[in-house]
């Protein structure tokens, strides 16, 4: 499929999840590097995310998934800071979402060397096996569908 | 060879396996310049190399210090940079030039300051 159909799909996934749980939405009309805006109405909190979506393939050590994050993007320092949601297309759904900040991700890239550099990016693979999610061999169990800091808000 | 070593270094951060390479240098604090002010955060492997250190150091994790324009970062924020890698750090400017001082990087544009010197 075109990759523009991909990533649109996998911004409004992401978008719906938030939406689900009470938390407005919105796609900046000029791109700064943010996908999506994620707010909290009553208290004003903003967050920054950043969608990437990957059609998953089966390969020898498990379902694969790749992401292409730009150096920048990976480096930059913000307030707020960037979230990374990737999101994993598989057998015709969406069976998992990698949520991760910037710096965890910067971090363990950073100290670990996962990813692979591709000049001004860096392909980080996802093999996710037996309940088990890797990138490199750093576990991203920790990472995957974390939607811990955006918990279920109750409209009246 | 092994594989790690053909990875190139990539810009603005040193990748672990050159780790040991970089100890003698400065820590680095990396910036993000926006539109309203600046944010600072120690860079990941000089956080290694400050708690390997100081084990007990207690600092906070990242420094947003608002700006009006961009123009004016440089002479607003440069007299406070002493004061901001002591809040990220957690130890005293003394003990940050016998680590071998601090760099202020910004991975956006390659602009480098130099805010303690190693002693």
């Amino acid at each position: 499929m075109n990759k523009n159909y991909t990533g649109k799909s996998g911004q409004l996934a992401v978008m719906a999840e938030f939406l689900i749980r009470g938390y407005n939405v919105a796609m900046p009309e000029v791109d700064e590097g943010d996908d999506v805006f994620v707010v909290h109405h009553h208290v004003g909190t903003l967050w920054r995310i950043q969608v990437k979506t990957a059609n998953a393939r089966r390969e020898r050590a498990g379902v694969t998934a790749r992401f292409n994050v730009t150096t920048a993007q990976l480096l930059q320092e913000r307030t707020p800071d960037l979230m990374f949601v990737f999101v994993v297309r598989s057998a015709e759904r969406w069976s998992d979402f990698i949520v991760i900040s910037r710096a965890d991700l910067r971090e363990l890239q950073a100290e670990f060397t996962i990813g692979k550099v591709l000049g001004a990016s860096i392909l980080f693979g996802l093999v996710f096996s037996r309940g088990t999610v890797r990138c490199g061999k750093q576990s991203f169990r920790r990472f995957r569908n974390a939607w811990a800091a955006w918990p279920a808000l109750v409209h009246a | 060879m092994p594989t790690a070593a053909r990875k190139p270094a990539l810009r603005g951060h040193t990748p672990a396996r050159a780790a040991a390479r970089a100890e003698q240098g400065p820590l680095i604090v990396n910036i993000g310049r926006q539109g309203d002010g600046c944010t600072y955060r120690l860079d990941p492997l000089s956080k290694h190399r400050l708690k390997a250190a100081h084990r007990r150091a207690r600092a906070v994790p990242t420094v947003f210090i608002g700006y009006t324009t961009r123009e004016e970062f440089e002479a607003l924020q440069g007299p406070m940079w002493v004061q901001i890698v002591q809040m990220l750090t957690g130890v005293t400017a003394e003990q940050l030039s016998a680590l071998g001082g601090v760099e202020l990087h910004d991975p956006d544009n390659g602009l480098r300051r130099q805010v303690l010197s190693g002693s």
